[in-house]
């Protein structure tokens, strides 16, 4: 127990000394320079439009597919339109609608 | 020596130049805590001069309730971590952990001193690593920049007691860790 407490306390001498070592570390002399030179190519502070944009564009899309879904969901097939497409697409020739066409005295007098 | 409020003031007339006063009275504190996140000298310069040019961009923004340097390293802390954070993705993608960035030191100048030192670095890497985020900013704050508790809870935007706690709980932490990898290394 008391190795192991040793064992820390040695480690985190070892820590504090790399910690002082990193510290210690000089920054650049050139890095104000270095910034400065940046800047220049750089707009003045103030407004950064960017991120701006990107979140009105992300904004823009949500909406734009909420609106969409909503749309679709308001040309559901009525009644009427359904009787027709089921005349068509499932070839029930025999329903009353043919019957009373092809049957018809009209038909025949032709 | 000029006040940090008139320095932002002259820049907000246009003085762009007057920058470089701010810049050259933080630029080491600032350099301190970035080397507190990557530990590397070349990538926490570039990382300090980021810093350095987002502070400026968003200038506009620095309302003067805080000082200026609370201010300052607030954005150092996060932009740092945000940054590791993307290294490690980053490395993760290409296919390591991100922790095995080589140091450099001279191989004729590699004695028995500097091996231990560079071992050192790799434990501190990897131990300060595995801290969560708010632990880490407040040891960097701590223990890089020299900042009292008090400086640290304002700069994180945290009650003292708060700030002692997450320092405490990291020194534990930490000292876990090293403990586990030193074992692990036998």
């Amino acid at each position: 127990m008391k190795k192991d407490k040793n064992q820390e306390e040695a480690l985190w001498q070892r820590m504090e000394a790399a910690v002082a070592r990193e510290k210690a570390q000089q920054v650049s002399p050139y890095l104000a320079t270095r910034v400065m030179a940046r800047l220049d190519d750089n707009p003045s502070p103030g407004f950064v439009w960017a991120p701006v944009l990107r979140s009105v564009a992300v904004l823009l899309a949500l909406v734009f597919g909420f609106l969409s879904a909503h749309w679709s969901s308001d040309t559901q097939v009525g009644e009427h339109r359904a009787l027709v497409e089921a005349y068509f697409e499932n070839k029930q020739a025999g329903l009353s609608l043919e019957d009373s066409w092809l049957y018809s005295d009209l038909y025949e007098a032709e | 020596m000029q006040h940090d409020q008139d320095i932002i003031a002259n820049i907000r007339r246009g003085d762009k130049q007057a920058y470089r006063l701010l810049v050259e009275r933080y630029q080491q504190k600032v350099f301190q805590t970035c080397m507190g996140f990557v530990h590397h000298e070349e990538d926490a310069a570039d990382l300090t001069q980021e810093v350095f040019i987002k502070v400026y961009e968003k200038l506009d923004a620095f309302r003067g309730k805080a000082a200026f340097s609370t201010w300052l390293y607030r954005m150092a802390v996060n932009h740092s971590l945000n940054a590791v954070r993307k290294n490690k993705l980053k490395a993760y993608f290409r296919g390591n952990d991100g922790s095995d960035v080589p140091d450099r030191v001279d191989e004729d100048q590699e004695a028995d001193g500097q091996l231990r030192q560079k071992e050192d670095r790799a434990l501190l890497r990897k131990a300060l690593g595995a801290l969560p985020a708010s632990q880490r900013k407040a040891f960097v704050l701590s223990y890089y920049q020299d900042l009292s508790n008090q400086e640290v809870a304002e700069v994180l935007q945290l009650k003292l007691k708060a700030v002692e706690s997450l320092l405490y709980r990291a020194r534990q932490n930490m000292k876990s860790a090293l403990i586990r990898m030193s074992d692990e290394k036998g």
